[in-house]
């Protein structure tokens, strides 16, 4: 299947991840495998989707190396983000020299820590993670489900902060004070799942999207880059692909923000 | 009570009668609960059978009662009063000398049996990839989530969670006698603090995992601990993955299942160890294959493969694996990590 070269990925906003520049809006993989996988990475990067996020986990970064190497888009538009689980702990080269072959790539653009290993913070592995860097197998590095506590271990024994923390992220869990705590050390928000906390039949969200003439899906998704919030969404329907990404064209008042801000159900912090 | 009828055989019944043919009985007894499922099928009140008869010439008489009696009753509702007929070695020996008085000559068929159960036809294999994925998704429910301290009730509710997802359900029931039951999926949990339900960062945690799609069972265990090993538990670790490496290896077309216990034993002798072959067909009970069987690896068989290291005073390493035999031999299907998983 052959790609085209959209103008929609060029109205998809960027963070600065730690120098490397990242897209606010990726397309997420799991629980997709196989052509599936493969097909819906392309159609993604057809309609203007430049970062694939995928991870071991999922077993499907094989599915998604196809799609590399099927699309005529080069390497240096894409941005590849790929997560090693946390039972890896020990094997974090021999995890990352898998996936680079899965994935076809000389390079990974971000490479997570999926799950702090054993509620700990991982030293071990970030300091594996940061020689990867170092030596240009990865250009960003950064973790999954941290709390503020466990980023600020990292940094205390290496020095190093998280160039992106990816978490459940929504406005049903929402928190200001976590969001502020990563944006003062330089970590860039990425949420996962940013619909499954939240009640899409919401009166507020119901009230936005009805004034905007838009869903209250793509209010969250456009709340979430009003924050600077990377957000991954899934979707093997071409269609709602186009949907999900023309969030980034729906700019939210300050009044909007408030209102969803307010949908938090979190009252204790990360 | 005694039932007979002359089925519509099924595929899978048409298959064990020609293992049956093939090997020269006329007829088998099925007394363990897998091979009465198997046999049966998931029909609710199949369970309640306590022997089931199936002849080569396609007659099927279930009875129920003591399994003295029940082996009897089904021996005459199938109109066998002589020839010889397969039983499982679980039968016990009182029934054979009762049964022997009608003239009918028992053999042993744990093999012919435990042959049926692991062998997967080609439009077999989604099923068992399909209950293979679900043990891994149970697996990641858990191992992504563990941390010094951790009420372990609360794994229960995170692999529901992600099974539920996956299209599964979780619960402690049985598929076979719960109408339009999907499946089901069990955790088994050792290494907490008994006293506290909590766990703790030296004691090995431990968890085996069932799944269990339309009769087809995943299989895979794991142990983690959370912090870095210390010697001991290193050692047991390394063992165990070296023995499970090469039963694993000793799985090839051709060889004798057993040999694969032989490999194990020669690599983790003198540490505690164990291990067990069991098939994954006929319901969640796992039929295990006898220690002095005769059956040979093929291609199409799927396995579940487990194995474990005591670590003194400690618990155990423990691994299992769904595995699939092909051409070039044994195939991890679930894909967890066959060694010990040190989490710091």
């Amino acid at each position: 299947m052959g790609t085209t070269h959209p103008t929609g990925a060029d109205r998809v906003p960027t963070a600065d991840a730690a120098g490397v520049t990242m897209p606010l809006v990726g397309f997420g993989t799991h629980p997709m495998r196989g052509d599936q996988a493969t097909e819906a990475v392309l159609t993604a990067f057809s309609v203007g989707y430049r970062l694939v996020d995928t991870a071991t986990r999922y077993r499907n970064e094989a599915a998604v190396g196809a799609a590399l190497a099927a699309t005529d888009l080069p390497r240096s538009d894409l941005f590849v983000t790929t997560k090693m689980p946390p039972d890896q702990v020990g094997r974090e080269r021999l995890t990352l020299e898998r996936s680079l072959t899965a994935l076809g790539c000389d390079h990974i653009d971000l490479w997570l820590i999926h799950w702090p290993p054993g509620g700990h913070p991982g030293v071990t592995s970030w300091r594996a993670f940061v020689k990867a860097r170092d030596e240009g197998l990865v250009r960003a590095i950064g973790v999954s489900n941290y709390s503020v506590e466990l980023i600020d271990a990292l940094h205390r024994e290496t020095g190093v902060y998280p160039a992106v923390n990816q978490v459940q992220w929504g406005p049903g869990d929402y928190d200001p004070h976590f969001a502020g705590a990563m944006r003062e050390r330089g970590v860039v928000l990425s949420a996962h799942s940013p619909l499954r906390s939240t009640d899409l039949d919401h009166p507020v969200l119901l009230d936005v999207a009805r004034r905007h003439g838009r869903s209250p899906r793509d209010v969250v998704l456009a709340w979430n880059l009003h924050h600077k919030v990377a957000v991954t969404v899934k979707s093997a329907h071409r269609d709602r692909m186009e949907r999900n990404l023309s969030a980034a064209d729906l700019t939210l008042t300050p009044a909007d923000v408030e209102a969803i801000d307010g949908l938090t159900t979190v009252t204790t912090g990360r | 009570m005694a039932t007979a009828a002359t089925h519509q055989a099924t595929a899978a019944l048409d298959r064990l009668r020609g293992r049956l043919d093939k090997a020269g009985f006329g007829a088998l007894l099925l007394t363990s609960r897998t091979g009465r499922r198997y046999a049966l099928g998931p029909v609710p009140g199949s369970a309640d059978a306590t022997a089931v008869l199936l002849t080569t010439d396609g007659t099927v008489a279930s009875a129920t009662g003591d399994l003295a009696a029940a082996t009897a009753a089904a021996l005459r509702a199938a109109g066998i009063a002589g020839g010889m007929v397969a039983t499982e070695a679980d039968l016990p020996p009182d029934v054979l000398g009762q049964t022997d008085g009608t003239g009918v000559r028992l053999r042993p068929a744990a093999d012919l049996v435990f042959a049926e159960l692991a062998c997967c036809e080609p439009g077999e294999q989604p099923a068992f990839a399909a209950a293979a994925e679900l043990a891994a998704v149970g697996y990641t429910a858990v191992m992504d989530h563990l941390r010094v301290g951790m009420d372990v009730r609360e794994l229960s509710g995170n692999v529901d969670r992600s099974v539920r997802r996956a299209g599964g359900l979780l619960g402690w029931y049985d598929p076979y006698d719960a109408d339009g039951a999907a499946g089901t999926d069990l955790v088994t949990v050792r290494g907490h603090d008994p006293a506290t339900a909590r766990l703790t960062a030296t004691v090995p945690l431990r968890y085996v995992l069932h799944p269990l799609l339309d009769g087809t069972a995943g299989y895979a265990a794991a142990t983690a601990v959370l912090s870095k090993a210390d010697g001991p538990l290193r050692t047991a670790g390394d063992v165990c993955a070296a023995a499970t490496a090469a039963l694993l290896a000793a799985l090839r077309p051709g060889a004798r299942l057993t040999d694969g216990y032989a490999a194990f034993e020669r690599e983790a002798g003198g540490h505690g160890a164990a291990c067990r072959l069991v098939a994954l067909r006929g319901g969640g009970a796992s039929a295990p294959l006898p220690p002095d069987s005769a059956v040979v690896a093929e291609p199409g068989m799927v396995l579940g493969v487990r194995t474990g290291v005591q670590v003194p005073g400690r618990g155990a390493v423990e691994l299992a694996e769904t595995v699939a035999l092909t051409a070039e031999g044994a195939e991890p299907q679930a894909g967890t990590p066959l060694r010990l998983v040190e989490l710091y």
